[in-house]
């Protein structure tokens, strides 16, 4: 079980690919998901009656409605994914996606340096699952659904900067290339970059949770479509709004937000080695924004004394 | 009276990655723009800093409210702020920012126009605030939702910037190419640049700039040459506030007279007005972006 140190491709509007970033067994992997899907939309939905129990609609975790017919047409969030019988084999591919996750991340943010004063913790990843005839329409990360007084619980995808998904199955040209895992359809769109990813097993894609990055998901078909997706943000805990942020590293499948407390000397040891030899003044604009400086009296006066 | 703001109902230049210029979309009167900028900012500068002179050195510092000392070049290098306009004791400054923020809300409905999604990441905005940049000063490249944090060094305790989706802002002054146009009133350099995008704006007077507050539209403002560049700066923003962290923000309904004053304020009738303004420019009520205005869409 392995990954690799790709280069990222970055395909416009901060939307990167990582090709092949890591293995995918996918005859591990595979029927271990899908078994526990079904589990996963009972989970995901809850299932709002009338007063003669005639049901009326579905609401997910998110709180957002769906006709109940619907449901099988919406992806499944498979949140828990880690038991007492699960083999070693599966645990330590979701532990290497977790660390593929972090290492393409610090890649990442030498394109948009910017980016790393933002990164306060991340939220550990869960199993996307799109069955038969699935799709999600168009929407970005950091939509949860506001109206004008109605004020969501949760608002974790608020605090959301950048997001990461692995791939886990390929998303293939015609029926006849279906061999075992494969599907058609489940093409991710983002319209507002104007650009289009079919998915690779193995794959990897970063992209920003605002609205510029707004997506959906063409329909999938012939075959079910699974991915692994975590979150990177910034913000104090609101607890009342469903942000709490979590001290301690915990093992891949146990849900939760974590402190990232070496995120920006990792980005500091990453770029001093990635780009030893480079002229000095690329390595300074790659470490400018692990300084603090550009908002505040002092912290100009102790660059100036630097 | 000289405290009027037109506007100009132009159409925008999409830029790229999400910048949408709107050119001359306001008209003003220039001088007393940059009066009145030049006198709050300045009021604001003297509130906050007494020059003085460093004893162990001898050189001209400031020295702040809480006693501290800071380099005068230091200080000047960096834009001053007039953050406080909206809480001005004259009728006719409120009038004058006021018509500034019906302007840039109208401009914000042509935006959505073109990126309808950021439509549901807004609850409420941040009114303007004035920025200057002297002569030498500029602004390091940063994004404007982040808040300069790093772990165990520093927690910011006021993270209001992080909420923002998306950035306005309106240009008081010309930058122009020489000294022989600066007129008193223009500046030199300042140009808004977006290092990842590669999108230099040279600011005109009444300009109307929008662009998302996220890093992928990191910008910097160069150094001002010669001149006094002033500016109006506001967001567009959403999360139910966390006062902890110095997130408040006014109800107009439940306190219209506060919000008056408060620079963060909910927006309750954007859905109502940006519907009427998409009927009105001839998107029906299937339109996407009219769609997406309704409750649950997914």
């Amino acid at each position: 079980m392995n990954n690799h140190l790709v280069e990222p491709e970055h395909l416009g509007g901060g939307i990167v690919l990582f090709r092949n970033a890591i293995n995918v067994d996918q005859d591990l992997v595979i029927p271990y998901i899908a078994a526990l899907k079904e589990k996963a939309v009972k989970e995901d939905y809850k299932i709002i009656y009338d007063e003669d129990n005639n049901p009326l609609y579905a609401i997910n975790r998110s709180g957002h409605r769906y006709a109940v017919e619907d449901i099988h047409k919406s992806s499944s969030h498979i949140m828990n994914f880690i038991y007492e019988d699960t083999s070693q084999d599966v645990i330590d591919f979701f532990e290497l996606c977790e660390k593929t996750f972090y290492q393409s991340l610090l890649k990442y943010a030498t394109l948009f340096p910017m980016l790393i004063p933002s990164l306060w913790w991340r939220t550990q990843g869960h199993i996307l699952a799109y069955g038969p005839e699935s799709s999600m329409g168009l929407h970005s990360d950091n939509d949860v659904n506001y109206q004008p007084g109605f004020e969501p619980d949760l608002q974790l995808a608020i605090r959301s900067v950048v997001g990461s998904i692995i791939y886990f199955n390929d998303s293939v040209h015609e029926a006849s290339d279906i061999i075992k895992h494969e599907y058609l359809g489940g093409e991710i769109e983002f319209p507002y970059a104007n650009v289009v990813y079919k998915p690779k097993s193995g794959d990897l894609i970063m992209f920003p949770s605002n609205f510029m990055a707004a997506h959906n998901i063409k329909p999938c078909h012939d075959g079910s479509r699974y991915a692994y997706i975590g979150y990177y943000s910034q913000g104090s805990a609101q607890p009342e709004r469903g942000i709490n942020i979590i001290a301690d590293e915990f093992p891949a499948g146990k849900q939760g937000q974590i402190w990232m407390p070496n995120v920006v000397k990792d980005y500091v040891d990453y770029v001093k080695e990635r780009y030893s030899g480079s002229n000095e003044e690329k390595i300074n604009e790659l470490l400018r924004p692990t300084k603090r400086s550009y908002n505040s009296a002092n912290t100009l006066k102790e660059l100036t004394n630097e | 009276m000289n405290n009027y703001v037109t506007y100009n109902d132009v159409e925008g230049e999409d830029l790229g990655g999400g910048v949408v210029l709107f050119r001359s979309a306001i008209n003003f009167d220039a001088d007393y723009a940059f009066d009145l900028c030049d006198e709050i900012v300045s009021r604001e500068k003297a509130a906050m800093y007494t020059l003085g002179i460093d004893p162990e050195t001898g050189e001209e510092i400031y020295i702040n409210r809480s006693g501290y000392f800071f380099g005068k070049d230091s200080i000047d290098s960096m834009p001053g702020r007039g953050s406080a306009a909206h809480r001005d004791p004259r009728e006719e400054v409120i009038h004058f920012l006021n018509g500034l923020e019906a302007s840039r809300d109208k401009y914000l409905f042509k935006y959505l126009e073109a990126y309808p999604l950021a439509f549901k990441c807004i609850w409420w905005k941040v009114k303007g605030h004035i920025v200057a940049y002297k002569k030498n000063a500029y602004l390091g490249s940063h994004s404007d939702i982040s808040t300069d944090y790093i772990y165990g060094v520093w927690t910011p305790t006021d993270q209001l910037a992080m909420r923002s989706t998306v950035t306005a802002l309106i240009y008081f002054n010309d930058s122009v190419d020489s000294a022989e146009e600066l007129n008193g009133k223009n500046f030199t350099g300042g140009h808004h640049y977006f290092n990842y995008l590669d999108i230099t704006h040279v600011p005109k007077k009444g300009d109307v700039i929008f662009f998302p507050a996220s890093y992928t539209a990191g910008h910097e403002v160069k150094v001002v040459e010669d001149g006094m560049r002033f500016s109006y700066l506001g967001w567009y923003s959403q999360g139910t506030p966390n006062i902890e962290v110095k997130e408040s923000v006014t109800d107009p309904l439940a306190d219209p007279e506060l919000s008056q004053f408060s620079t963060n304020v909910y927006m309750p009738t954007l859905a109502e007005d940006y519907r009427k303004h998409l009927l009105d420019r001839g998107y029906d009520e299937f339109s996407k972006q009219y769609m997406i205005t309704m409750s649950s869409y997914k």
